[in-house]
C-alpha cells in the first residue's frame, strides 16, 4: 500500500496524484478561508462551507492515519526502534496534525469562530510536504552555482530547475488563471458590487507575482544563449513577445494608479486580460502556429490579397448601384466596406441590404463567391497545422528509433521523450505505441546494420552477432557465385589486398571440405 | 553589471534583491491605496443601504395604511423632491449626520454620477422611474430625479452611488 500511494521512489504508482490532489484541497480550503469573510457569499451558502469544511477535514485525516500506520514501510522510519512513534514527532506530521487538530478540538472545546479560522490557516503548512523535497533538490541541483544561476534556474526551464520550476510555473499560471476568472467576474455589476475590496486585494497580489516573475527573468535572462550582454542582452529579451506580454500583465496597475488624476484609464483594466497570454509559453500550440503562419505565409498572403480585391470591388460596386436607393445606408464606398464584408464572410446581420435588382444579382454572385475566397485561409491553415503536427511527430518517431539503437531508452531519453509528448499533446498509449513501432522497426533489422562501429564497440554482445552475420553472407557468396569468374578478380592485385585474398581462400578451402 | 564568478553572491545581486523588494513594497502601497479608495466606496455604498432601508421601512408603513414620519416626503401628489430632499439630510431624516465619505464637504445626496466632475464620487443618487409604452423594453425607463419633481404614490426608484471614479453603481430599486 506504501509504495502505492506514498513511495516517492516508485516509478508509475499514484505518489505524484495523491500529493497533487493533498495540494489541490489546500488551495481550496484557503478559497474557501477566504470567501468565508465575505457574508453575501458565506451567508447564503453557509451549510456548503461546513460540508466542505469536514469533507477537507476527513481527507487529511485519512491521509495523516495512512501515513501513521504505513511508516514501518518509510524508509526514512524503517530503521527507527517504533518507526509510528518517530513519524507522529516529525514535522511533517506534526503539520499534518495542526491541520486537522483544531477541527476536533472544537468539537470538544469552546473556540471562537474568527480563532478556529485562523487555525484554519495551519492548513497551508501542509504544502511544505511537497515544498520542502524540492528546495532540497533545488540547492542540490545548484550547488556551487551563483545567485543570478539560481534565480535563472528558478524561472527558466532548463537542467538546474528540478521540481521547484516546476511548482513556479504552476503557481504563475495559477495566478493567470486567477487574475483572468477575477477580470471576467468584474464585468458582472452584481459581483463586483459586493466584491469590491476582493477584486482589489487579489490584483494586488497578483501584480505582485508578476511583477516578481518580470523582475526574476529580467535578471536573469543573461545566463540564456543569446541574451549573454549584460545591457544589450536585457534589452533585446525585453524586446521579445513573452517579456512585453508580462509587461503588459502589470502596466494597467501601475498607469492606473499614477495616470489615474490625469485622465479616466478604467478601461485600461480590459487589458489585464492579456494576462492570458502568459500561458503560451507554457505551451507548444502557439509556436506550432508561428511555424505553420511563417510556412504558409506566401498561399494566405494570396488568398488575403484576393480577399482585399474582392471586398473592395464589391465594396465599390454595392455603393455604384445602391447609393441612389439607399443613400443613408450606402452613403459612400468606405460604408459600403462593411456591407461587403458581412455579404462575403457569410455573416449577414441584414440591417444593411440591396433593394435594387441589379445590387440584389451582385449579392447572390458576391456571397457564393464569398464562401469560397473566404475559406481559403481558414482551410490553408487548418491543413498546414495538421501537417506540421504530423511533421513534428515523425520526428519524434525516429528520434525514437534512434534512442531504441542500443536496444533500451535511458533515462535522460525517457526525460525527452516525455518532454516532447507533453508538447506534441500525445497521450501516454500514444508514445508507447511509437515506442512499440521503433521497437519492432529495431527487431526487424536485427542484422544491426543501422548501428555505427562505435556503437559496436561498445556492446559486444551485438557486435558478435553481426560479426556471424558478416561471415553467413560471405559463405553465401562464396558458395553461389560464379567460382572461376570470380578467383579470377579477386587475383587482381589491383582489386584486393593480400588479407582479403587470404579470407577468401579461406572460404573456398571451407567449402570445398 | 557583469556578475564576478568567483563569488556566488555579489554586490549587483544585493542590489537586485533591493530593487525587487522596493518594486514590491510599490506594488502593495498602491495596493493599500486602492484599497483605501475602495473601502470609501464601500462607505457610500453603506449611505446607500440606509436610504434603501429607509425606504423598505416606508413600504412596510405604506402596507399598513401609514405615511412616512417624514411630513415633506409624503406621497400626497404635491409635494416635491427637494423638499423630501432637505428632509432626508434634515434632523428628522435617516442622512442626519452621514457624510460623503470622499469629501466630507460635499453633499451626500445628488442628482447624477458624472465622470467629468469628481466632486460627484460617493454621491447617492435617486433616479425617477418612467414607465415605457407598453411591450417596449425595458418596461420602466430610469431618469434624473428633478428638484420640483412631485412625489406621487408608488412612484419608482432607482438608487445608484458613485464609484471612486464616479461611476454609477445601482444599488435598489424602491416605491415611493
Amino acid at each position: 500500500m506504501y509504495r502505492w500511494l506514498l513511495d516517492p521512489e516508485t516509478d508509475g504508482n499514484h505518489q505524484a496524484a495523491v500529493d497533487r490532489f493533498i495540494a489541490l484541497l489546500i488551495v481550496a480550503n484557503l478559497a474557501a478561508l477566504v470567501f468565508e469573510h465575505v457574508p453575501a457569499i458565506y451567508g447564503p451558502y453557509k451549510e456548503w462551507f461546513h460540508w466542505f469544511d469536514i469533507a477537507s477535514v476527513a481527507i487529511f485525516t485519512v491521509e495523516y492515519l495512512a501515513r501513521f500506520y504505513l511508516a514501518p514501510e518509510d524508509a526514512e522510519f524503517a530503521k527507527q526502534k517504533n518507526p509510528r512513534l518517530s513519524y507522529v514527532s516529525s514535522p511533517f506530521a506534526l503539520i499534518d496534525l495542526a491541520a486537522i487538530l483544531p477541527f476536533y478540538l472544537a468539537a470538544f472545546v469552546s473556540i471562537d469562530l474568527r480563532m478556529l479560522r485562523a487555525l484554519r490557516l495551519l492548513r497551508i503548512l501542509k504544502l511544505f510536504r511537497v515544498l520542502i523535497p524540492a528546495v532540497k533538490e533545488f540547492q542540490a541541483l545548484n550547488q556551487g552555482r551563483t545567485f543570478r544561476q539560481k534565480v535563472h534556474a528558478l524561472v527558466w526551464p532548463g537542467e538546474f530547475g528540478g521540481r521547484l520550476h516546476d511548482y513556479f510555473d504552476t503557481f504563475i499560471m495559477v495566478w493567470v488563471v486567477v487574475s483572468v476568472s477575477a477580470v471576467v467576474l468584474e464585468s458582472v455589476a452584481s459581483i463586483h458590487y459586493v466584491l469590491n475590496l476582493e477584486f482589489i486585494i487579489l490584483d494586488t497580489i497578483a501584480v505582485g507575482v508578476f511583477t516578481l516573475e518580470y523582475l526574476m527573468r529580467f535578471y536573469s535572462v543573461v545566463e540564456t544563449k543569446g541574451f549573454r550582454h549584460p545591457v544589450a542582452g536585457r534589452l533585446r529579451y525585453a524586446k521579445t513577445g513573452n517579456a512585453l506580454v508580462d509587461l503588459l500583465a502589470v502596466l494597467p496597475f501601475f498607469l492606473e494608479a499614477f495616470l489615474h488624476h490625469l485622465f479616466d484609464l478604467r478601461f485600461l483594466r480590459v487589458f489585464r486580460l492579456l494576462r492570458l497570454l502568459k500561458l503560451t509559453k507554457y505551451t507548444g500550440a502557439t509556436s506550432t502556429l508561428v511555424i505553420v503562419v511563417r510556412r504558409e505565409w506566401p498561399v494566405m498572403a494570396a488568398a488575403t490579397f484576393i480577399m482585399l480585391l474582392l471586398v473592395v470591388l464589391t465594396a465599390s460596386l454595392g455603393y455604384l448601384f445602391e447609393h441612389e436607393a439607399q443613400p443613408d445606408k450606402f452613403e459612400n464606398i468606405p460604408a459600403s466596406i462593411y456591407w461587403a464584408v458581412i455579404t462575403l464572410a457569410s455573416v449577414g446581420y441584414g440591417d444593411i441590404s440591396p433593394v435594387t435588382p441589379v445590387g440584389r444579382i451582385m449579392t447572390i454572385v458576391l456571397a457564393l463567391l464569398g464562401i469560397g475566397i473566404f475559406a481559403i485561409p481558414a482551410a490553408l491553415l487548418s491543413s498546414a497545422f495538421s501537417d506540421q503536427l504530423r511533421i513534428e511527430r515523425e520526428t519524434l518517431a525516429n528520434e525514437l528509433y534512434a534512442m531504441m539503437a542500443d536496444g533500451h531508452i535511458s533515462t535522460d531519453e525517457q526525460e525527452t521523450i516525455d518532454r516532447e509528448a507533453k508538447r506534441l499533446h500525445l497521450s501516454r498509449d500514444e508514445v508507447n505505441r511509437l515506442i512499440d513501432k521503433a521497437r519492432r522497426e529495431r527487431d526487424l533489422k536485427d542484422d544491426h546494420t543501422g548501428l555505427t562501429i562505435t556503437k559496436l564497440v561498445e556492446r559486444p554482445d551485438i557486435a558478435i552477432e553481426r560479426y556471424r552475420e558478416l561471415v553467413g553472407q560471405m559463405r553465401q557468396i562464396a558458395l553461389m557465385v560464379d567460382k572461376p569468374t570470380m578467383d579470377k578478380l579477386v587475383d587482381d592485385p589491383d582489386r584486393t589486398t593480400a588479407f582479403e585474398r587470404r579470407i577468401w581462400q579461406s572460404l573456398r578451402d571451407d567449402i570445398n571440405n | 553589471m557583469q556578475q564576478d564568478r568567483t563569488k556566488l553572491f555579489t554586490s549587483v545581486d544585493a542590489l537586485f534583491l533591493l530593487f525587487l523588494l522596493s518594486a514590491l513594497l510599490g506594488v502593495v502601497l498602491i495596493g493599500h491605496l486602492a484599497f483605501r479608495e475602495g473601502l470609501k466606496t464601500e462607505a457610500a455604498k453603506a449611505n446607500a443601504a440606509i436610504l434603501k432601508d429607509w425606504f423598505d421601512q416606508l413600504d412596510a408603513l405604506s402596507a399598513k395604511g401609514q405615511q412616512s414620519q417624514l411630513e415633506a416626503c409624503r406621497d400626497d401628489g404635491e409635494k416635491t423632491w427637494e423638499g423630501c430632499q432637505a428632509a432626508l439630510l434634515g434632523e428628522q431624516g435617516p442622512f442626519k449626520g452621514v457624510k460623503n465619505p470622499f469629501d466630507p464637504n460635499q453633499s451626500v445626496i445628488g442628482q447624477k454620477c458624472d465622470r467629468a466632475d469628481l466632486t460627484t464620487r460617493g454621491v447617492v443618487v435617486i433616479e425617477k422611474g418612467t414607465p415605457a409604452p407598453p411591450g417596449a423594453p425595458p418596461a420602466i425607463s430610469f431618469g434624473p430625479m428633478e428638484s420640483g419633481e412631485k412625489l406621487s404614490k408608488d412612484l419608482p426608484l432607482r438608487i445608484m452611488v458613485c464609484d471612486k471614479g464616479a461611476y454609477a453603481l445601482k444599488v435598489a430599486e424602491v416605491k415611493l
